[in-house]
């Protein structure tokens, strides 16, 4: 057992070394802005991202359930909270964040990660889909009332990220950006706002405090519903995330671990004055693009993020906004399923209306848990749907005329029930009916509901019903639910 | 019938391997399955030359379809590498008269495959160290720590000396692994006919053999019996094997104590390290 964990051990973190600390420190150069403009989103101090950010890489490295995925502040989770800060406060959204790793601990606890395979490809897409719009829209206010330089330093600056790959592979592309747009700004003295402009910046390491907030049932009350569409949004993000590095790398990963993995990380996270987070897709990729595959790679991210932060604070002050708004226009973009649009034209239509209504319910509703929620519905609406097709009645008549047969295939649901009891002929004045249900599957009340129903009207136009074939699915139920088969209802049914 | 599977890579074992296995499988009249298994691609190191942090259109799709092929490339060689390693030891078995020998070629790693297989054969063999492992280093492949651990079935173990077997010694602790180790020469006809020695080796009191000696007895071998008051059974054994040219040390998985127990054994890792001959061990 010791030698098995510590094979386990090995392989999880000393894998590829080298690989994993310069894709850390890639990542980490990557995580500095994104923690601060997201901070900025969610309506706090840059510094509670940075916290959030150190915290939950460094926490998520150890207790995560998908080695090489990077977690850390993230947007999907800061738009969740912009109204409770703006109410409530910091300290409130803490407390909120505590209170979503004790749910996401629960969730894992309860094995809820399995859950997402309800939620299907058309929704995934939808979710990311509509995660990088709101990260664009999340840039917008930054251009408001800002004169022809900010656009040319943005423009300035995504050129750069987009270029620079295309002569050098070995540095990253976002911190080259930062670097030149905060020495152009700083050389002649631009008027832009910068990031020391939007608040403070940590200026020690983390410290441990409990959230300043009076603990009786009001408060619970006001950091519940945050708290409870966090946990949701928090796990979906990371879940979906995993599923990608999972796809990437060909290697799997413990879903229900990183449902408990992300809660803890969100506990230390809130107590140590940082913000809910979870797994990030932009970096995840990052990650795995600059070679990162082990846990050490998202524990150095984290480490190097705060040490970077700790050093070059005052340097961090001077980064004009252009060059945040660049990065978060990378990210948004790279977020963004492109191929979702080709797709749009060769997908089933039913996939194609999922995708897209999760992606305008969320835009409209700011709230990403309320997409995903629309979008599995209408999938399994569209399912149901589907598989109420798979339906089909044969009717045949003896050679004397007197008796019918009916054959039913395939699976009678809710769905399928109206379909089902229109299908047989009434108005046929005729002694003897068969209903062979063998090739059926009854699957619930509504079922049950058609079948009665069929078998009372034949018999009130006096007809004898007889049903063979139950299979045993079929037959548990009809025990269980209809009437027809009940003691009570013998002596009505004697011409069985 | 009675069946022998048979571990090889590209390793200067494999061909020891096979030549002790096709011996082995003469004596019991068994068939061989030859197994080769390749890294998965996971277990390689990721391409890394990308620090530039940055995705755009298309990024995810794009690494992804670029990390299939850097996988898909690599995994074709090693396909191809251990199909001619299986068919190499498939006609150096079949030049030593094994008359049937199955091929398998199985992806992860070796023990999960042999855990996989164990249950339906009857003896495993495998070489001192892999084609990864440094030949000159004191230390045993790590795989075969691995897999000494995780098997149940006799393990005969192949080192870098390969030569008919005519004497053998069994390592004797009176423990219930080398008790098997007992019954099975008494049932088996592999070692029928051959020289057989067998000592204890222990510091404080004998271990009695009386019960051993005329088992053996009965299945018609002729047992030289030596005690040993040594508190270092492994420099024991290790002398023992050189001075009487011992050809095959059969021994139980044992120790001393129950926590070194958890690395193998640590007087069986010694006598795998410091013995030149093949050991068949059992657990």
């Amino acid at each position: 057992m010791l030698s098995l964990s510590l094979n386990h051990i090995k392989k999880n973190w000393l894998g590829s070394v080298r690989n994993d600390l310069l894709a850390g420190m890639v990542v980490a150069l990557a995580l500095i802005p994104e923690a601060i403009a997201f901070s900025i989103i969610a309506g706090v101090d840059p510094k509670v991202g940075l916290y959030a950010s150190f915290c939950i890489a460094v926490v998520i490295a150890f207790v995560g359930g998908r080695p090489g995925m990077i977690s850390a502040a993230t947007g999907a989770m800061a738009l969740v909270m912009v109204l409770l800060v703006k109410e409530h406060g910091l300290e409130y959204l803490l407390a909120a964040t505590i209170l979503t790793g004790i749910f996401q601990i629960l969730a894992g606890a309860f094995k809820l990660g399995s859950l997402m395979r309800f939620v299907s490809r058309s929704v995934v897409t939808g979710f990311v889909n509509a995660l990088a719009i709101l990260i664009f829209m999340a840039q917008l206010p930054e251009f408001q009332g800002a004169g022809p330089l900010m656009y040319g330093m943005v423009a300035a600056g995504l050129g750069i990220i987009y270029i620079l790959p295309r002569f050098t592979k070995a540095i990253p592309s976002p911190l080259i950006c930062i670097i030149v747009l905060t020495a152009i700004s700083m050389f002649f003295n631009f008027d832009l706002r910068t990031v020391g402009d939007m608040g403070e910046l940590p200026s020690t390491l983390p410290i441990f405090l409990f959230p300043d907030i009076p603990l009786n049932l009001e408060t619970l009350m006001i950091i519940l519903p945050y708290a409870l569409t966090l946990t949701a949004v928090g796990l979906l993000e990371s879940l979906m995330t995993a599923t990608i590095v999972d796809d990437l790398t060909d290697t799997p990963s413990n879903k229900n671990r990183e449902c408990t993995g992300q809660g803890i990380a969100n506990i230390v996270s809130g107590f140590f004055g940082g913000m809910a987070g979870c797994a990030m897709i932009g970096q995840s990729v990052i990650n795995i693009k600059s070679g990162g595959r082990g846990r050490l790679s998202t524990l150095f991210a984290g480490l190097f993020l705060l040490f970077l932060i700790l050093v070059l604070g005052d340097w961090v002050r001077q980064i004009p906004m252009a060059a945040l708004v660049a990065v978060m226009i990378m990210v948004s973009i790279g977020t963004f399923s492109w191929s979702s649009i080709k797709n749009l034209k060769t997908h089933p239509k039913s996939s194609s209306l999922v995708m897209l209504t999760t992606v305008i319910v969320v835009v409209l509703t700011h709230d990403l848990a309320i997409g995903v929620f629309v979008g599995v519905l209408m999938s399994a609406l569209f399912f149901a749907r589907k598989v109420s097709q798979l339906m089909d009645i044969k009717s045949t008549l003896s050679a004397d005329g007197t008796h019918r047969t009916y054959k039913i295939y395939g699976q009678v649901f809710f769905a399928s029930a109206d379909q089902f009891a229109a299908a047989f002929d009434f108005k046929e004045v005729i002694s003897h009916v068969t209903i062979d249900i063998k090739a059926a599957h009854l699957w619930d009340l509504s079922a049950i509901d058609a079948l009665d129903k069929v078998v009372l009207k034949f018999r009130r136009e006096g007809t004898a019903v007889e049903l063979i074939g139950m299979n045993e699915a079929s037959a548990t139920l009809v025990d269980r639910l209809a009437v027809h088969d009940k003691p009570d209802a013998v002596d009505l049914m004697h011409t069985h | 019938m009675t069946k022998l599977l048979v571990c090889i890579d590209g390793s200067a074992y494999a061909d020891n391997i096979c030549a002790n296995a096709a011996w082995a499988a003469k004596n019991m009249d068994a068939e061989i399955d030859l197994l080769h298994v390749l890294r998965r691609h996971s277990d390689y190191e990721a391409p890394s030359s990308d620090h530039t942090g940055s995705i755009g259109l298309g990024t995810r799709s794009d690494l992804l379809e670029e990390l299939t092929k850097v996988d898909e490339e690599r995994a074709r060689l090693d396909q191809e590498k251990g199909r001619i390693i299986l068919q190499h030891g498939k006609k150096v078995l079949q030049d030593a008269g094994v008359k049937k020998v199955n091929l398998l070629h199985r992806r992860g790693s070796l023990v999960e495959a042999l855990q996989e297989l164990e249950s339906s054969v009857d003896m495993i063999f495998i070489g001192k160290r892999g084609e990864h492992a440094d030949t000159d280093s004191e230390f045993l492949g790590a795989n075969l720590e691995k897999t000494a651990r995780a098997i149940h079935r006799p393990l005969f173990i192949v080192s870098s000396v390969v030569r008919p077997v005519k004497r053998f010694l069994i390592a004797y602790d009176g423990k219930d692994n080398v008790r098997k180790a007992v019954d099975f020469i008494a049932a088996n006809p592999l070692l029928k006919g051959l020289e057989g020695h067998l000592l204890t080796a222990e510091s404080r009191h004998e271990i009695n053999t009386d019960d051993t000696e005329s088992r053996l007895k009965e299945a018609g071998f002729d047992i030289k019996i030596t005690h040993e008051k040594n508190s270092h059974p492994d420099e024991a054994i290790a002398h023992y094997v050189s001075e009487h040219n011992i050809d095959l040390l059969i021994t139980g998985a044992y120790s001393h104590s129950r926590v070194r127990s958890i690395l193998l054994g640590s007087t069986t890792a010694s006598l795998i390290k410091s013995c030149k001959v093949p050991l068949l061990l059992f657990r």
